[in-house]
C-alpha cells in the first residue's frame, strides 16, 4: 500500500544478490525502490524471489555505503590499521588513477593486476577484462568465489560438458546423487530456476542420494544422506565405477564406443596409439580385427576392452587400462577411506546403474534418445580438496559410463553450452565441436584457459600466478605463496606487482588467512584502487583509492543471462532461453558512479579507446556467439559510451528494433530451447574421455619448463596422469596422527542466505542469520562435544596446525559427522565500513593455508580443508 | 463464504527463508518481528537424522486461542477466515501473545530504523517503512501476519506464495473441496500442527517423506 | 532437541517472553508480576482484615494496594495505557476482562464499605448494619475473584504446560490469602492501637504455610509427571537462574523459614521478640509469594510447533 498521489513505477531488471541473476521487478514509490518482486513470465526464476533479492532493498539504501571517493592517508598498510580515509572529490580521484595507471603502463603494464568479484558476471567483463586486454596486462582473477570453486570443478565440466558444471535433468531425472553440492537446494548458480525444478523433481518422485558431512539443505530434503569424509568423494567414487564396470557390469557401451574415448588403444608408453597416416587415434575394429582411426568410415565395430596390438605395441583399449587402473578400489577399500559403509557403496553403485536404464530410450518433440534418468552431480565441496581435479573427474565418470551426459534424465552441462541461434536473427548461436582426436571442444567458452585441448604454456610465464605455464588451471594462488618473490626471480619475470584495480572483491577475506595473503601479496603493491559500494576489510587494510560504485539497483549492464557458459547462470533444461540486461532502478546518489563508466572515461583519458573497442571485440566473439555484423563495427572515432554500446550488442544480436530502448522497456526477451540444445550431446559427434590422455603431454610440457628454470619440484608432477586416482589430503595426515591434538576436520559449507562474504552487513540476512542455529556458529556433533567438555552456546577456538584460529559459538547437531566441524563461509567480519557485518559469525578463511601443500597439485584449486584443534576460548 | 488456508509442501521446502524476508519487506515488520518464520527442527540420532525446515506463520485458526482471551475485542476473526488485530482497539496487554501456540504475535513497542536501532529513519526508505508500519500497526499493540489480506483485496496471493522460490505454498480457499490446497490436502495427507489444542488451524503442511 | 529456543529460528520448547521482568521489555514487563503480585496481596489483606480480623485501617491499606498499586502497575506495563477502559470489554471470554471488572468492584465495594469509618460518616450505612454487610459480601466475593483470576489467566494457555492446570488459580489464592495475613500482621506491628489476637494470626499463618508447602509439592509432582515442556520448565525452576527465586525465596524463604519461625513463636509469643519474629516471618512470606509468581512466569515454556 503507498500513499496517496504517490508516483509509482515498475522497473524490470536482473537481481544481482549472487550470480543467479533472476528476473525481477523493482517496485518504486516516490524514486524510492518499496518492493522487489520476480517477474512472473521470466524463465530466469519463474517469477519467485529469495531472501536475497528481496534484501537488496537493505543494501540499496544502507546509511553505511560509500557516497564519495576516499583517499587512503595512512601510508601504512595492515589488517589493523586505521587508513586514515580523506574525502575527496571525483575529479581528484580521476587525476590520481589517471597518473598510477599512466606510470604503470610506462613501467610495464603487466604490472597491474585486475581482480574481481564473481558475483557480477556481466559488469565484470566491462568493468575488467575488456579493461585489462585493453590495457596489455595479463595479470587477471576474482576472488575466492572463483578461486575457490573455480579449478577442479569448472575445469573437469568444461572437458566432460563444455561447461561451468553439471545439474540433473530434473524433468526427467529419477536419481541424483549429489556430491558436496547445493544444485536447487541453496544458493548460487542458477538458484531460483534450479530450486523450482528440484522441487518439482521431488515431488514427482526423483529420489536425491546426498554425500556430505554435514547435513545440508539438500542432504535434510534428500531420501538418504550418507556422511562421508570431508574431501573423499573420489575413492566412493572409483568403487562406484569398480563395481558397475568389473563386478555388476553395467555400463552403456553404445554410449562408450560413439561419446567417449573408451575404445582408443593406448600403447605401453601410455599416450594413444596413432595412424602413421593421418596420426589419428586408433582403436580395435573386432570384426575386421585391425586397428583403425577412430572415425574411419569403414569402421564397423570398436572394441571397449581388451589388449590388441596395433603397430606391432601391446595396446590396450582407454576403458581397459580404467577398468584394470580402479579395480584396487574395492568397497570395503573405499569404506576405509571415507568412512562410508562397503554395504552402502554397493547399493547406491547399482541403484545407480540400475536407474540409468541403459538401453531405453524416450520421445521428446519427435526425436528419439537415449533415456538415462540417473545423474551424479558435484560442485563446490568436491572440489575445495587437494585432489579436486581427479576427484571431480571421478565423480563425473560416473555420468559417462552409464551414458547419462546430457541425455533425457541425466547429467546436463551446466549452463547449456549448444544455441542455434535467436530464431528472430539467427544470430547468437554457438556449438560445440570436436579437435582433432575426436574430443568435445567448447566453443562458447569466454575466458583464457579453453579447458580442452591444451594450450602451449608460456616459456617463461608471463603471469605472477603462473598460470600460463600450465594447462589446466583456471586460476592459481603462486602469487600469494610465501615463496612468490624467489619463483618470480627464477621464472625470470621481468616486473612485479604495482598497480591493482579491484572490482568489489574482498581478498582479505575470501581467498586465505589474510595475513598471508597481506603480508606476501597484497603489501607488495605501489597503488591499490578499489571499487565497492561498501569500505570492507580489503579497503580499509590496503585499498589507497577508494570509489563508491553503484549498487545493482542503480546501474545498467547489458547482459546477465549470456554467456550461458561462465559463472553467468542461466537456466538448464528445457524450457526458454533468455536475455536479460540489469537497469538502474533508481538513480545513484549523485557521487555515485557506476565502475563501467569510470572505466570507459580512464579508457579515453588513457588514450586506450582503441584497445578497448579490440577487446570488446574479442568478448562479444567469445561470449555473445559471434562478432559483431559488419553494420554494426565500432566507430573508433565515437568515445567510449556504455549505452551506445549496450545498445551496439543488443541490435546486432535481436535486431534493430530490440535495442536498448525495448530492453529498458520489457527487461529481457525470451525463446523456446530446442531438444537439439538441451540434449545436444545426442546431436553432436564429440568424445569425452575415459582416459586422460594429453594431460600426461601437457604434465611433461610445464615440468620441463619448471626444471629450465630450477623449480623441479614446483608441484608433485606426477598428478599429471590420465587416470583419475583418489589421493588424501595433508589435513587427514594431521588429524588421525596418534596424539593428535588436531584431531578435527573443519570445512565450510554454503548458506542459502549469503553470497560469499559480500551479504553480512545486509540487516534482514543478518537478522535471519543469527535467529537461526546454523548461519553463524559452529556446528560440532554432541559425541564429540562431549569428548571435548563444551556445550551448546560456548565460544571456542578451532585452530591449525599453524597456529592460525578462528572463533566462534557451538551449536550442536546430531546432523554432522563426528570428528567434523561445520562452518558457513564466510562470515566474521572486522571492518568499520560494514558494521552489520561486523563481529557476526565465524571467519574460516583464517585457516585456509595460501602455500603449496594445499594446492592441488593439477588443477592449482585451494585445499580449504583443516585438521583443527578444538578448544573453549577464556572467559566464554 | 470462501475460507482461506494455506497449504505448504515440506517436501519443496527447503528453508531458504524466502518467506521470511518476503513477508518482512512487505509488511515492513521492525527489528526483532516475525510474521514469518522458518524454524529448524532436529530429530534422530547420527547417522539417522531429520533435520526439517519448518515454515510458520499465523495459522489463522477456527477457534483462535488468541481471540478469546482478548479482553478488547481487538483480535477479530473475519468471515473469510483471517485473524486479524485491530490496531485501534488493542491496548497491549499481550494475553494473546502468550496464548498463541504458535508463536505468530508479535508485541511491538516501537518503531526502530535496521541500521541504528533507533526511532530516526537512517534512509528514506526507512523513512517509507517507518510510515507505512505506524499507518499499518502502530506502536504498543500486537501484531501478526494478516494473510496479506491489503494484497487479497488487489487479487493477488500472500507476499510469501508469491516469492517462494521453491513453490512449496498453496493458498487457496478450504472451503472449496475443488481449490487446488483442498485437494492437495486429500491427495497429500495434509497435516496441521498442534491440532491436539482444538485451534483447528488453516494452514496445512503435506508430509516431507 | 534443544533445551529451549534461544533464536527465533529454532523448532524448541519456547520461553514466554511477555509478562514478568526479563520480558522483551526487560524492566517495564516486571510491572504485569507487580500488578498480580499486589492485586493478590491487596485483596488478600482486605479478606482477612474484615472477614476474619476486623482490622479496617489493614483492610483500607490492602484495597489501596489494590487500587492505586495495582492499577498503577497495569498502566506502567501496557503498550497503549490510555486504552486501558478496553481491558474491561470481553468478560464473557477473557479472564483479564472478568479479573479486572473485580478488581473495579472490589474497590468500589470495598472502599464503600469502609468509607463511613473514614470521614463518610454520612452514608446511609455501617460496618456494622445489614446494608453494611451487604456491601461487604459483594467486596469479599469481587476480592475472591481478584485472588484467583490471575491464576486462571495463566491456565488458560493451553500451550503452556507449566501453566495449563487448575493448580494455578487454587495456588494463586492460597499465595494471596498468605499474602494477606502477612500484610495484616505487617500493618498490626506498625500500628500500635491495633488489638489483634496474635494467636490466631499465627495459627492461621501456619495453616497456610501447610497448604502451601503441599501445593508447591503437588505443582512440582504434577510439572514432573507432565510433557516434556513441562519437564524443562521444571528444570528451570529447580536448576537455572529462576531456582534462586523458586527454591531460594519461595521455597527456603518463604515457606521453610516461616515455618521454623512460627514454630519458634509458639514458645515465645511474647513482646518485641515476638513482634520482631512475625515481622520477619511476614516480609519472608511476601518475599516467596513474589518470588513464586516470577518463577512461575520466568519458566513458563510454550510446547515446540512440531
Amino acid at each position: 500500500m503507498s500513499p496517496p498521489n504517490s508516483k509509482e513505477k515498475v522497473v524490470k531488471t536482473s537481481c544481482g544478490m549472487c550470480y543467479g541473476t533472476c528476473t525481477i521487478r523493482a517496485r518504486t514509490c516516490d524514486d524510492i525502490v518499496v518492493g522487489i518482486e520476480g517477474e512472473p513470465d521470466s524463465p530466469q526464476g519463474y517469477g519467485n524471489v529469495c531472501a536475497k533479492g528481496i534484501s537488496s532493498i537493505m543494501q540499496l539504501y544502507d546509511p553505511n555505503r560509500l557516497d564519495y571517493p576516499l583517499l587512503r592517508t595512512n601510508p601504512e598498510k595492515g589488517l589493523d590499521v586505521d587508513p586514515e580515509f580523506k574525502r575527496i572529490s571525483w575529479a581528484e580521484a580521476l587525476d590520481i588513477m589517471e597518473e598510477k595507471l599512466r606510470d604503470c603502463l610506462n613501467r610495464d603494464r603487466r604490472g597491474l593486476y585486475c581482480c574481481s568479484t564473481p558475483t557480477f558476471p556481466s559488469e565484470r567483463a566491462y568493468n575488467i577484462i575488456c579493461f585489462q586486454r585493453a590495457f596489455g596486462t595479463p595479470n587477471y582473477y576474482v576472488a575466492g568465489g572463483g578461486l575457490h570453486c573455480g579449478n577442479g570443478p569448472h575445469m573437469v565440466a568444461g572437458m566432460y560438458h563444455a561447461s561451468w558444471s553439471v545439474i540433473p535433468d530434473y524433468k526427467y531425472c529419477n536419481l541424483a546423487i549429489y556430491w558436496g553440492c547445493s544444485k536447487g537446494h541453496g544458493a548460487g548458480h542458477a538458484a531460483l530456476v534450479a530450486m523450482k525444478q528440484a522441487a518439482d523433481a521431488r515431488e514427482r518422485g526423483m529420489r536425491l542420494i546426498v554425500f556430505d558431512p554435514f547435513q545440508s539443505a539438500q542432504a535434510s530434503a534428500a531420501e538418504e544422506w550418507v556422511p562421508i569424509k570431508v574431501g573423499t568423494d573420489a575413492a566412493v567414487a572409483l568403487s562406484m565405477t569398480n563395481l558397475l564396470l568389473n563386478e555388476y557390469k553395467i555400463f552403456d557401451s553404445q554410449y562408450l564406443k560413439t561419446k567417449t574415448n573408451a575404445p582408443y588403444l593406448v600403447g605401453t608408453d601410455g599416450l594413444y596409439a596413432r595412424d602413421e597416416k593421418t596420426d589419428l587415434p586408433l582403436v580395435w575394429d573386432p570384426i575386421e580385427k585391425i586397428a583403425i582411426p577412430f572415425n574411419d568410415k569403414n569402421l564397423k565395430d570398436a572394441a571397449l576392452f581388451g589388449d590388441h596390438e596395433a603397430h606391432g605395441d601391446k595396446c590396450k583399449t582407454s576403458l581397459e587400462i580404467l577398468r584394470n587402473h580402479i579395480k584396487k578400489y574395492t568397497p570395503e577399500y573405499a569404506s576405509k577411506i571415507s568412512d562410508v559403509p562397503a554395504n552402502t557403496i554397493r547399493r547406491v553403485a547399482k541403484e545407480f546403474g540400475e536407474e540409468a536404464r541403459i538401453g531405453s530410450t524416450i520421445m521428446i518433440d519427435g526425436h528419439e534418445l537415449p533415456y538415462r534418468p540417473a545423474a551424479s552431480i558435484y560442485f563446490r565441496g568436491a572440489g575445495g580438496h587437494y585432489n579436486q581435479a581427479w576427484q571431480c573427474v571421478s565423480l563425473i565418470l560416473l555420468n559417462h559410463i552409464i551414458g547419462c551426459g546430457d541425455m533425457p534424465g541425466g547429467a546436463l552441462a551446466f549452463g547449456p553450452p549448444v544455441h542455434l541461434g535467436y530464431p528472430g536473427t539467427g544470430r547468437l548461436g554457438f556449438n560445440v565441436e570436436p579437435d582433432r582426436d575426436g574430443l568435445l571442444v567448447a566453443k562458447s567458452w569466454p575466458y583464457a584457459h579453453l579447458p580442452y585441448p591444451p594450450k602451449d604454456p608460456h616459456d617463461p610465464p608471463e603471469r605472477l600466478d603462473l598460470q600460463d605455464m600450465f594447462y589446466v588451471p583456471t586460476y592459481t594462488t603462486i602469487m600469494m605463496w610465501e615463496n612468490n618473490e624467489e619463483l618470480w626471480t627464477k621464472f625470470k619475470i621481468p616486473y612485479r606487482p604495482d598497480v591493482m584495480l579491484n572490482f568489489a572483491s574482498n581478498q582479505i577475506m575470501s581467498i586465505g588467512n589474510p595475513h598471508e595473503v597481506l603480508d606476501h601479496f597484497l603489501k607488495k603493491f605501489r597503488f591499490i584502487i578499489s571499487f565497492n559500494i561498501f569500505a570492507s576489510e580489503f579497503e580499509e587494510a590496503v585499498a589507497d583509492l577508494v570509489l563508491p560504485d553503484t549498487s545493482f539497483l542503480e546501474r545498467y549492464t547489458v547482459s546477465t543471462t549470456f554467456p550461458t557458459v561462465g559463472v553467468s547462470c542461466h537456466s538448464t533444461g528445457l524450457g526458454d532461453w533468455i536475455w536479460a540486461i540489469r537497469q538502474p532502478a533508481v538513480e545513484p546518489k549523485p557521487e555515485r558512479r557506476a565502475m563501467v563508466d569510470v572505466i570507459l572515461e580512464m579508457s579515453e583519458r588513457l588514450g586506450l579507446r582503441e584497445r578497448y573497442y579490440e577487446a570488446l571485440n574479442e568478448w562479444i566473439n567469445r561470449a555473445y556467439g559471434g562478432y559483431l555484423k559488419p553494420e554494426n563495427k565500432w566507430n573508433t572515432k565515437e568515445p567510449l559510451k556504455f549505452e551506445k554500446i549496450m545498445d551496439t550488442i543488443l541490435r546486432d544480436k535481436f535486431g534493430d528494433d530490440k535495442g536498448l530502448e525495448f530492453f529498458k522497456q520489457y527487461g529481457y526477451l525470451k525463446w523456446p530451447k530446442r531438444v537439439e540444445e538441451v540434449y545436444w550431446r545426442a546431436f553432436s559427434d564429440v568424445r569425452v574421455p575415459v582416459y586422460l590422455e594429453w594431460i600426461i603431454k601437457a604434465g611433461r610440457k610445464s615440468r620441463a619448463i619448471a626444471e629450465k628454470y630450477g623449480v623441479p619440484d614446483l608441484v608433485d608432477w606426477s598428478f599429471h596422469s590420465a587416470l583419475p586416482d583418489y589421493h588424501p589430503c595433508p589435513s587427514y595426515t594431521t588429524q588421525t596422527s596418534e596424539n593428535s591434538e588436531h584431531d578435527l576436520l573443519a570445512f565450510y559449507w554454503r548458506s542459502a542466505l549469503h553470497t560469499y562474504s559480500m551479504t553480512m552487513e545486509n540487516p534482514w540476512l543478518n537478522e535471519i542469520s543469527e535467529n537461526d542455529p546454523y548461519t553463524y556458529t559452529i556446528q560440532l556433533n554432541p559425541d564429540t562435544a562431549k569428548r571435548k567438555g563444551v556445550k551448546s552456546g560456548d565460544v571456542v577456538w578451532l585452530e591449525n596446525t599453524k597456529g592460525h584460529k578462528t572463533q566462534g559459538r557451538v551449536y550442536l547437531t546430531e546432523g554432522i559427522k563426528p570428528d567434523h566441524v561445520g562452518i558457513a563461509a564466510c562470515a566474521g567480519h572486522w571492518a568499520k565500513g560494514q558494521p552489520i557485518a561486523k563481529g557476526k559469525g565465524v571467519f574460516f578463511n583464517e585457516l585456509i593455508e595460501v602455500d603449496k601443500e594445499h594446492t592441488c597439485p593439477l588443477s592449482l584449486g585451494q585445499d580449504i580443508c583443516v585438521a583443527v584443534k578444538l578448544y573453549k576460548s577464556e572467559g566464554s | 463464504m470462501v475460507r482461506y488456508g494455506l497449504v505448504i509442501d515440506l517436501k519443496r521446502c527447503t528453508g531458504c527463508f524466502g518467506c521470511v524476508i518476503a513477508c518482512k519487506a512487505e509488511h515492513q515488520t521492525p527489528p526483532k518481528v516475525f510474521w514469518a518464520k522458518v524454524l529448524r527442527s532436529e530429530s534422530g540420532k547420527y547417522p539417522v537424522v531429520n533435520r526439517q525446515p519448518l515454515p510458520v506463520l499465523c495459522m489463522h485458526c477456527k477457534e483462535p486461542a488468541c481471540k478469546d482471551v482478548c479482553p478488547t475485542g481487538a483480535t477479530k476473526q473475519r468471515e473469510d477466515g483471517i485473524v486479524v488485530v485491530d490496531n485501534k482497539l488493542c491496548v497491549g496487554c499481550r494475553y494473546c501473545v502468550v496464548a498463541c501456540p504458535y508463536g505468530a504475535r508479535y508485541f511491538v513497542e516501537k518503531w526502530k530504523d535496521y541500521f541504528t536501532g533507533k526511532d530516526q529513519p537512517s534512509s528514506k526508505y526507512a523513512e517509507y517503512a517507518k510510515k507505512k508500519w505506524l499507518a499499518e500497526n502502530d506502536r504498543g499493540v500486537v501484531t501478526k501476519c494478516n494473510f496479506c489480506s491489503e494484497r487479497l483485496e488487489k487479487d493477488l496471493k500472500p507476499a510469501c506464495v508469491e516469492a517462494c522460490p521453491a513453490e512449496a505454498r498453496t493458498f487457496g480457499d478450504l472451503d472449496d473441496p475443488e481449490s487446488e490446497a483442498s485437494r492437495l490436502i486429500k491427495k497429500r495427507r495434509g497435516f496441521r500442527l498442534k491440532e491436539e489444542l482444538g485451534t483447528d488451524p488453516c494452514v496445512y503442511y503435506l508430509p516431507s517423506r | 532437541m534443544p533445551e529451549v529456543q534461544n533464536r527465533e529460528m529454532m523448532c524448541a520448547p519456547r520461553l514466554q517472553q511477555e509478562w514478568g521482568f526479563g520480558g522483551r521489555r526487560k524492566i517495564r514487563d516486571g510491572a504485569l508480576l507487580i500488578a498480580l503480585f499486589l492485586g493478590g496481596i491487596g485483596a488478600g489483606q482486605f479478606v482477612v482484615s474484615t472477614w476474619i480480623f476486623n482490622y479496617p485501617l489493614s483492610a483500607l491499606i490492602g484495597l489501596l494496594f489494590v487500587a492505586v498499586g495495582k492499577s498503577a502497575a497495569h498502566l506502567i506495563y501496557l503498550g497503549r495505557p490510555t486504552r486501558f477502559f478496553r481491558l474491561f470489554l470481553k468478560p464473557r471470554t477473557s479472564w483479564i476482562s472478568r479479573g479486572l471488572i473485580f478488581m473495579v468492584i472490589l474497590i468500589i465495594f470495598g472502599g464503600g464499605y469502609l468509607a463511613p469509618l473514614y470521614g463518610f460518616d454520612w452514608l446511609p450505612w455501617t460496618t456494622e448494619d445489614l446494608l453494611g454487610k451487604l456491601i461487604l459480601a459483594v467486596a469479599l466475593m469481587a476480592a475472591f475473584i481478584v485472588m484467583i483470576y490471575d491464576g486462571f489467566v495463566l491456565a488458560s494457555c493451553k500451550s503452556i504446560s507449566s501453566w495449563h492446570t487448575m493448580l494455578l488459580p487454587v495456588m494463586f489464592f492460597a499465595y494471596a490469602i498468605a499474602g494477606g495475613v502477612a500484610m495484616t500482621a505487617i500493618t498490626f506491628i506498625f500500628d500500635s492501637d491495633a488489638s489483634l489476637s496474635v494467636e490466631s494470626i499465627v495459627s492461621l499463618d501456619l495453616v497456610l504455610l501447610a497448604a502451601m508447602g503441599a501445593l508447591v509439592a503437588f505443582y512440582i509432582i504434577n510439572l514432573a509427571s507432565s510433557d516434556i515442556t513441562a519437564k524443562e520448565s521444571l528444570r528451570r525452576l529447580l536448576f537455572s537462574r529462576t531456582a534462586f527465586f523458586f527454591i531460594g525465596l519461595s521455597i527456603l524463604a518463604g515457606l521453610m523459614i516461616p515455618l521454623a519461625l512460627t514454630a519458634m513463636h509458639q514458645m515465645e509469643s511474647e513482646g518485641a521478640i515476638a513482634s520482631l519474629l512475625l515481622g520477619i516471618s511476614a516480609v519472608l512470606e511476601l518475599a516467596g509469594d513474589i518470588s513464586i509468581r516470577h518463577s512461575i512466569l520466568k519458566a513458563g515454556l510454550h510446547a515446540p510447533v512440531f
